[in-house]
């Protein structure tokens, strides 16, 4: 293990590693613009040179392996002149527009100004005015305000491996561009978005609707897909207005999908149910929450009373948390002890998609073919309690004898699009159908108890990915009114005291669920190892 | 320009007769393919392919180009942006490529681009109206001792004088294939 001194702090870094690195991992800050470590190393942007003992010339840090005994100097007066000239020169054509730029408030070349760079601006020549491009679906191109870090050109040559992006001409006439006619349209292409240090690569998505310091973060996981890509929900004032990725080595590392990424849509989609209901002769009406959980109550306890035990069932969604899952399966058994546990549908697009670096062929990311987040974690409680259980196919068949008996049971939704499938089970038409759900289906309007519920990012909970992995995730916005929670109906079900609280529930549940800690907050995005030149 | 954004995304590459013809494909097969470890590496030769043949290289040939070596469209025009030898607008038949380096400079090479300039009535960079010349400057063609000196296509002219320099324009063929240096030929010596 190498020491190497930094500003007269001793560091120990690993084996090949660079000092900028060794540096992160450390926690000495050093400016960086090229600098990513999900991507190779052109020490390009130059704002990273440092000066070591024994060189003339400052060196990139980003480059210069560690050697023990290495003495570097980031603040000394040669370092502090390099990063003052770099802040200058990246000045000299970049626009002041912040004010108008969403990248102002989490921007490099802000924070990197203020640290780094002069009050004023020394250059009265007038400014080059490169052109605003259309490059993609989702992503909008400044190219007024780039620094030609080549941060993006490097992800899609390296991680998306589909080269969309490339570096038009040279020296001061440089631009990023795409082919004409062949846009930035991967399954991956708004990571550009993130890795972009300015406000050159734009979301669409996101362009003008809000301020980035008045978002708030909330840890959480993806929705869409298996794969349980750690994001951060991004909201203010009750509105989700983006989803960011959130570093995790084992799962994601600094990406995430653009079907993750917009995501959030389906959280504020004006089709929200939020009308609680119950059939009353023959037609839905509309009626009080609290009123529709009672009857749901009633209806399923009438039911057990006339046709015995194993007359019930719960579907249990793969978007439900598997605390919430854990409740109602506790609920449901404590009416019928016999009640059929079902796991609801899992759709599935066929083949996982997989990228890979064309370069040396390794796999950079995975967007699994399962398309909702919890199928894993559905199962395993549904295995943890034992008792009657069925497959989806078995319970839309409904061959067997224990199936034949079922008479009626609770329905949870969930998901973010339609997903009743095409042959829709017969249980679903006839017999007591008690149904939670965000968006309306053929079900949710022929059911006997309809109960609005929750989207993920209005609850806690925990998933569990393709992988066995179980990941927390917490509620960014409140559900929108007249929606519950799936856990406080359930608690109210239950008869418990007080709200929801997945960490309790957790802990009930016993192993693995118990032992699940909390997405930590303080922790960056941390350098991995090294990276193989 | 103000907040109007170019759409690159539905430009569309008008699609003719292949540019890069099977005859093309195959000299770079058999000339250059064995020469390097990479199909990657015949960039650099296939653009100058495609150039010599038509003077310039459009944007239908850069794609059968990266079709042809298995690279992204977008990789390639990365590599032919960066040089500026490299034509991705048209030229005309013959490039007038006046020297602007010191020794030139000392020696007048600026009567020699105003010269073109006002007789062809364009400016620097630009192609005259019967498509015959393009006139651009450059730095040093490494033959100080001779100043100035301008190349036209391939070949290098050397002490000259505005009256030279018109002769050698007035005499230059039609067909620029065949134009060739007395002295050296420069085809045959790229291995064109």
């Amino acid at each position: 293990m190498p020491k190497i001194t930094v500003d007269g702090k001793v560091i120990e870094a690993k084996d090949r590693q660079m000092v900028l690195q060794a540096c992160l991992d450390a926690g000495v800050a050093l400016p960086q613009y090229c600098y990513h470590p999900g991507l190779s190393i052109p020490a390009s942007c130059r704002i990273c040179l440092v000066e070591v003992e024994g060189i003339p010339k400052l060196v990139p840090s980003c480059q210069t392996p560690v050697r023990d005994g290495m003495v570097v100097y980031s603040k000394s007066s040669k370092a502090i002149a390099n990063q003052k000239a770099v802040m200058e020169y990246l000045l000299i054509n970049h626009p002041l527009d912040c004010p108008v730029c969403d990248q102002a408030g989490e921007c490099y070349l802000q924070d990197y100004s203020y640290e780094y760079g002069r009050s004023q601006s020394r250059f009265e020549e007038d400014k080059q005015k490169k052109p605003k491009k259309d490059v993609g679906e989702n992503i909008l191109l400044y190219n007024d305000r780039c620094i030609m870090c080549t941060r993006c050109v490097r992800f899609t040559r390296e991680v998306s491996g589909t080269s969309e992006l490339y570096v038009d001409g040279r020296g001061s006439k440089e631009e990023i561009d795409i082919f004409p006619g062949k846009p930035l349209n991967n399954k991956l292409a708004s990571n550009v978005v993130d890795l972009c240090p300015v406000g050159a690569l734009l979301d669409k998505d996101f362009l003008f609707k809000q301020r980035v310091w008045l978002l708030k973060q909330a840890p959480s996981i993806s929705p869409v897909d298996a794969g349980g890509e750690n994001i951060f929900l991004e909201y203010n004032e009750g509105i989700i207005y983006r989803i960011k990725p959130r570093y995790n080595a084992e799962v994601n590392t600094w990406w995430i999908s653009d079907d993750t990424r917009y995501s959030y849509k389906a959280v504020h989609s004006e089709n929200r149910l939020t009308k609680p209901m119950r059939t009353q002769y023959g037609t839905q009406v509309e009626t009080d929450y609290a009123g529709a959980i009672e009857h749901a109550d009633s209806a399923l306890k009438e039911l057990v009373k006339t046709n015995g035990a194993g007359s019930t069932y719960a579907m249990l969604s793969p978007m439900m948390a598997n605390e919430e899952a854990y409740l109602l399966a506790t609920y449901i058994r404590s009416i019928d002890p016999q009640a059929v546990l079902v796991l609801g549908p899992t759709p599935s697009s066929g083949a996982d998609e997989v990228f890979k670096n064309p370069a040396n062929g390794k796999v950079t990311f995975t967007i699994k073919a399962e398309k909702v987040p919890n199928a894993a974690g559905i199962r395993r409680v549904i295995e943890k309690l034992g008792g009657p259980k069925a497959t989806f196919e078995d319970f839309t068949k409904a061959e067997s004898a224990e199936l034949k008996k079922l008479k009626g049971g609770w329905i949870v939704g969930g998901y973010l699009s339609a997903w009743l499938p095409t042959e829709v089970p017969a249980l679903f038409k006839k017999g007591l159908r008690i149904v939670q759900d965000i968006l309306p289906t053929s079900l949710s309007g022929s059911c006997d108890v309809l109960l609005p519920a929750a989207a993920w990012a209005e609850k806690d909970g925990s998933w569990e990915n393709f992988a066995g992995k179980i990941q927390p995730f917490l509620a960014a916005v409140p559900p929108p009114d007249g929606a519950r929670r799936e856990g406080d109906v359930y608690y109210k079900l239950l008869g418990r005291t007080g709200m929801y609280n997945a960490e309790d529930v957790r802990g009930e549940m016993g192993e693995p669920f118990a032992q699940i800690p909390l997405p930590d907050l303080e922790t960056l995005a941390p350098a991995p190892e090294f990276i193989e030149l | 320009m103000a907040w109007i954004a170019e759409d690159r995304r539905q430009e569309q590459v008008t699609k003719g007769e292949p540019l890069l013809t099977e005859e093309m494909k195959s000299h770079l097969r058999e000339k250059y393919f064995p020469r390097y470890p990479t199909k990657r590496a015949v960039l650099l030769p296939a653009l100058h392919h495609v150039q010599h043949e038509y003077g310039w290289i459009p944007t239908q040939a850069l794609q059968e180009i990266a079709e042809f070596l298995e690279l992204a469209p977008a990789e390639v025009l990365d590599t032919a942006s960066f040089y500026e030898e490299y034509w991705l607008k048209p030229k005309g038949k013959y490039l007038v490529q006046v020297c602007r380096s010191l020794s030139c400079e000392i020696c007048d090479s600026r009567k020699l681009t105003d010269h073109v300039m006002k007789k062809y009535g364009i400016d620097v960079g630009e192609t005259s109206a019967d498509g015959r010349l393009t006139l651009v400057e450059l730095e040093c063609l490494g033959a100080c001792g001779t100043a100035p000196v301008a190349g036209i296509n391939d070949t290098l002219h050397e002490e000259l004088t505005v009256e030279k320099l018109q002769q050698i324009i007035d005499g230059l063929p039609e067909d620029p294939h065949d134009y060739k240096d007395p002295t050296i030929n420069f085809a045959e010596a790229n291995g064109h």
